[in-house]
């Protein structure tokens, strides 16, 4: 595979699978601080 | 304007989502669909390989998440009135009788595509039966492409049960009928059972069309290489970037993969709580749908096609069918129980895929049928798949003949395109962008850059428009720079078959009718006009008969006081 598709590969997939943890992990986090406070 | 029904009701305690994380898990299983793997590696390949992502991400910035936002905000905006389908949710949103009628699509779109989504869905199902039972073993590319076509001739049995394809649909269907009549607790679990399930299957299939390198090659394809269908896919070729014809498959995938201007959306978006997020959510739900298509769905087809029978083979071939009538045979090639594996995750994934996707389109007429004649759960959901049945069959039946095809052109991408530009509209510049932005941002937990204000109020819709005019107007060969340069030098727009303008007339069907002499290929090309007008009919039916329904409970709304002033 040549470095300039291996680059733009790791570049894209790194971004979107960071930023899907990203947004995933506020949403858990916001939903246990939401059930702290309920409770 | 005063909304008599707009008493801020809470939806009733057992029409609510369980969990914020099922909600974005149905949500995102409703986005993730059998385009994720297919459709999106296919048009990369098509559209100028890495450049492609670009384009494709600009457009999911300023359009893809333009419109989640739009459809979430306008959802739960309608469910505080208790309104959870589109066309008393888009009704409440403005003055005037259209609105509750253009929110018609909003049903319409999701018996018309389910009626021929789920019979993808059942051939996936039918597919991971197969794999199990080793039905590809020892057969060549031509058999299992032969074996699909077989398949969906219905007269056709390939393991002696007769009428399978028939019979698997309506199992799919059934299938999809008794989730639905558990209601959201139903859909939620199926979510929350499926989508980390697909998932894990993608993981798998993606490692291992990574992993394939060069151990692919053969006597027959000596070149193959799964290293070159990833250059391919990831190499950008910037020239690209200035073609018009990139851009516009970039937001057209944009739009499909997010299942937007369905009204799937915005049915989800009016369980949820007055005060209750959507910021946050939308966007999570939006990038899961993205990590699932941009991670998974581009390493696992190309790769492994490219890794035995070679990169020209998949710039030839790549399409929707591979999936059925490629991918067994390639399974077949790393052994007898690896093959099996591979192919119920394979189809496995692509069935919880579809199903996460198939229970979302249930749930407007559900929603619209509760809201406005009191149908309950089992009622609404035995209905929708009466209606689904009704429509459905003539694409089993007449799928050779272009029925499916055509349900897909016009419910399934059409009408998508027109509802979309239209609740765009309504959301930024008749119910009014400042009263929106302070609906997206009611109860968020992150703050949404003021710039999407902008965005959304011109951005969106003029791309939308742009979407909606090149589909309308498709210049010949797709050739757009070719085309605006006759126009400038004063010649005329020559038009492609694929326009909306020269599909309304079968164009390319007449033109291929008048150029062959062969009266066997004439006939079957007036079969497949009759069928593509039958179906049409069929579709006409459905929307005059939602409409109708509209009707009737705006009557009736009106005898209960329940109507706008």
């Amino acid at each position: 595979m040549n470095l300039t598709a291996l680059f733009m590969m790791a570049l894209t997939q790194g971004l979107v699978t960071a930023a899907t943890g990203y947004f995933l992990y506020r949403v858990l986090s916001s939903s246990s601080k939401t059930k702290k406070l309920d409770q | 304007m005063i909304d008599l029904n707009s008493q801020q009701q809470l939806p009733t305690p057992e029409e609510a989502w369980g969990s914020r994380l099922g909600l974005i898990l149905a949500m995102a299983g409703n986005a993730v669909g059998l385009g994720n793997f297919l459709r999106f590696p296919v048009q990369a390949v098509q559209n100028g390989g890495g450049a492609f992502i670009i384009p494709y991400l600009i457009c999911f910035l300023v359009m893809g998440i333009p419109l989640l936002l739009i459809e979430w905000s306008t959802g739960r905006y309608g469910g505080k009135s208790n309104n959870h389908s589109t066309p008393y949710i888009l009704d409440s949103m403005a003055k005037g009788k259209i609105w509750k009628y253009v929110g018609v699509f909003g049903i319409f779109t999701n018996i018309a595509v389910v009626a021929y989504y789920t019979y993808i869905e059942s051939w996936t199902l039918s597919y991971v039966l197969h794999s199990l039972l080793g039905t590809f073993e020892g057969m060549s590319q031509s058999e299992v492409t032969m074996f699909f076509d077989n398949y969906v001739d219905i007269q056709y049995s390939t393991i002696g049960i007769p009428y399978e394809a028939v019979l698997f649909y309506v199992l799919v269907l059934a299938l999809n009928v008794f989730i639905l009549s558990k209601g959201l607790g139903g859909i939620e679990k199926a979510a929350k059972i499926g989508m980390p399930l697909l998932i894990l299957f993608g993981i798998i299939l993606a490692v291992m069309g990574l992993s394939l390198g060069e151990s692919g090659r053969s006597g027959l394809f000596p070149e193959a290489s799964a290293w070159d269908g990833l250059n391919f896919l990831w190499t950008p070729q910037y020239d690209s970037l200035l073609n018009p014809k990139v851009w516009l498959a970039a937001a057209g995938q944009i739009f499909f993969t997010l299942s937007v201007g369905m009204g799937t959306i915005h049915c989800y978006a009016a369980y949820i709580k007055p005060k209750e997020d959507i910021a946050l959510n939308s966007i999570s739900a939006g990038f899961m749908n993205e990590f699932v298509e941009v991670v998974l769905g581009s390493s696992i087809v190309i790769p492994i096609a490219a890794g035995y029978l070679g990169l020209n083979w998949v710039l030839e071939n790549a399409g929707f069918g591979m999936a059925f009538q490629t991918m067994p045979y390639l399974f077949q090639q790393w052994g007898e129980i690896t093959a099996a594996f591979a192919g119920v995750l394979w189809f496995g994934l692509l069935f919880f895929a579809g199903i996460t996707s198939s229970l979302a389109m249930g749930t407007p007429w559900m929603g619209f049928m509760k809201d406005e004649f009191a149908w309950n759960r089992k009622q609404g959901a035995w209905s929708f798949g009466f209606l689904a049945l009704v429509m459905g069959l003539p694409t089993v039946l007449f799928y050779q003949h272009g029925v499916f095809e055509e349900y897909d052109y016009w419910a399934g991408t059409v009408s998508l395109v027109v509802f979309a530009l239209l609740e765009t509209i309504l959301f930024s510049w008749i119910f009014g962008i400042n009263k929106g932005w302070r609906e997206i941002n009611e109860g968020s937990d992150i703050k949404i850059p003021d710039i999407y204000k902008f965005i959304i109020k011109y951005v969106t819709p003029l791309l939308l428009l742009l979407v909606f005019v090149s589909s309308l107007l498709t210049p010949e060969n797709n050739d757009w720079t070719a085309n605006i340069l006759r126009l400038a030098e004063g010649k005329s727009w020559l038009l492609d078959n694929s326009s909306i303008i020269r599909q309304i007339s079968h164009h390319g069907l007449k033109e291929q009718w008048e150029a062959t002499t062969i009266p066997a290929v004439k006939e079957s090309l007036e079969q497949k006009m009759f069928y593509s007008n039958m179906a049409r009919l069929l579709l006409i039916g459905l929307f005059g008969f939602i409409s109708f329904l509209v009707y009737l409970s705006h009557r009736k709304r009106q005898k209960e006081g329940k109507t706008k002033l």
